[in-house]
């Protein structure tokens, strides 16, 4: 397989994962006082997969067809208000959240400890941009901000990590040994 | 819930706004979104809602579409106000009920920032409502373009999008599929302790991203079959195009930034 092909299917592969966030974020997985949207575990399951360059664009493309008006943000919400809005720096975030797990991972390994500190590293990110955001878009102070969109969401962004962390690793070990994953390289599908 | 899956927000009518070229629904909704900040009083807040009440009016929108569009992020809204109000110690107070006490300044900017959530609100609703989301992504890939310059891949991200656009319901009724056979299995997906309900969702995720895999390797072998080559010299199907109406509602947009200039304190 030359390197067009491989492009091309990295892409595909990349739309079809914006398309899975989408249906994920709807899911919700129930916990005891917070339920877990799908949605931050997909976003670190597409960086675990497809690694950062590729992560980052169905990222991109998650967000733009939620703009272009299709439901797939949380609650079957959409349309640009819901970027623009003052709760949009929280999906802002996500786009170099899913750049920096995919870019530790790349320059570690796939374990699960470097899983759970980059999806850690990750999920403050998402939050303090979210909340830098909401202080610009809202016109609150800092202390406001942090009260209303950083400190109540910081233990279950821990756990939400550390749920991301493990789902990642166990599912790309398994996609590894169906052979469609290589195991050293991101998202390079071994040639059949 | 499929047919929003497939064609968004878009409510069939017939109206100008409806027949205007995405591309210029694009940018006036960006332009929009960076001149309302230019509002501060109340003339500048009344201009925006007579243009936004205008545009609604133009594209003959049943109110209660807006209104279903509107609802999640309302209490959004609130919050932000409530928030405004706690946090903003300016002027005088007003009510103050122990140690919480609420200022006037607090009130009026409150009430000014959630007034320009509202219209922000309203308006890209609009372009949601009247434009299908492919038309989106035919007027994003034309109008960034120019960004091809700085290396930012274009074409590809168009294309993306209308393929996870077009996979959106095959992709949801796959995961559908997969729920149910898993349940047949015995998977339990909403009852049961924790631990099992999180490990629940590994075998629905293993068998979504196998079928995604084996789906992106089809369609790769269709486009290459015939002849995809990547954006160089690629004609479109379906064509962009700018009319009078487009060239207006610039024209009026810009004349409500120059009042907006004139008439901000």
């Amino acid at each position: 397989m030359n390197k067009e092909q491989q492009k091309l299917r990295t892409m595909i592969i990349s739309a079809l994962f914006a398309s899975i966030i989408g249906i994920l974020a709807q899911v919700t997985i129930p916990l005891p006082l917070v339920p877990i949207t799908g949605q931050t575990l997909a976003i670190g399951l597409a960086a675990t997969i497809l690694g950062s360059r590729f992560g980052t664009l169905s990222v991109l493309v998650y967000l733009a067809i939620g703009c272009a008006g299709i439901p797939v943000f949380a609650q079957f919400s959409s349309g640009i208000s819901a970027l623009f809005g003052p709760t949009g720096g929280y999906l802002v975030g996500f786009i170099p959240t899913a750049f920096i797990i995919g870019y530790y991972l790349e320059k570690n390994s796939f374990r699960f400890v470097h899983a759970l500190i980059s999806n850690i590293i990750g999920m403050f990110v998402t939050l303090l941009i979210g909340t830098a955001w909401l202080k610009v878009a809202a016109h609150l102070s800092w202390a406001g901000a942090f009260t209303g969109g950083f400190t109540p969401f910081i233990i279950v962004g821990l756990i939400k990590a550390a749920l991301a962390a493990w789902i990642g690793v166990t599912v790309r070990k398994r996609l590894v040994t169906a052979k469609l994953l290589s195991s050293n390289s991101f998202s390079k599908k071994k040639s059949a | 819930m499929m047919e929003k899956m497939i064609f968004g927000r878009y409510v069939p009518v017939d109206s100008v706004v409806h027949r205007m070229d995405p591309r210029s629904k694009l940018m006036v909704i960006f332009l929009f979104v960076c001149i309302i900040f230019l509002a501060n009083n109340w003339i500048t807040y009344a201009l925006i809602a007579i243009y936004t009440l205008f545009m609604l009016g133009l594209s003959r929108i049943p109110g209660r579409f807006l209104y279903t569009g509107l609802k999640p992020i309302l209490w959004v809204v609130l919050f932000t106000l409530v928030l405004q109000i706690l946090f903003t110690k300016e002027g005088h107070v007003v009510v103050s009920i122990g140690s919480v006490k609420i200022y006037n300044e607090g009130i009026k900017q409150g009430i000014f920032i959630s007034l320009r959530f509202f219209f922000l609100i309203l308006m890209s609703s609009l372009l949601t409502l009247t434009t299908t989301p492919i038309e989106i992504t035919d007027g994003l890939e034309t109008l960034l373009h120019p960004l091809k310059k700085i290396h930012f891949p274009v074409h590809e991200m168009a294309l993306m999008m209308s393929i996870s656009l077009r996979f959106i319901p095959t992709l949801m009724e796959e995961t559908d599929k997969i729920m149910k056979a898993q349940m047949a299995r015995g998977v339990e997906f909403g009852s049961g302790p924790y631990k099992e309900r999180m490990k629940a969702v590994i075998p629905l995720l293993i068998p979504l991203f196998v079928s995604s895999f084996k789906r992106a390797e089809e369609l790769a072998i269709a486009m290459e079959a015939r002849g995809y080559r990547g954006g160089e010299g690629r004609t479109k199907y379906r064509q962009l195009y700018w009319r009078l109406a487009d060239s207006l509602q610039l024209v009026a947009l810009f004349g409500l930034t120059a009042l907006l200039f004139l008439l901000r304190s």
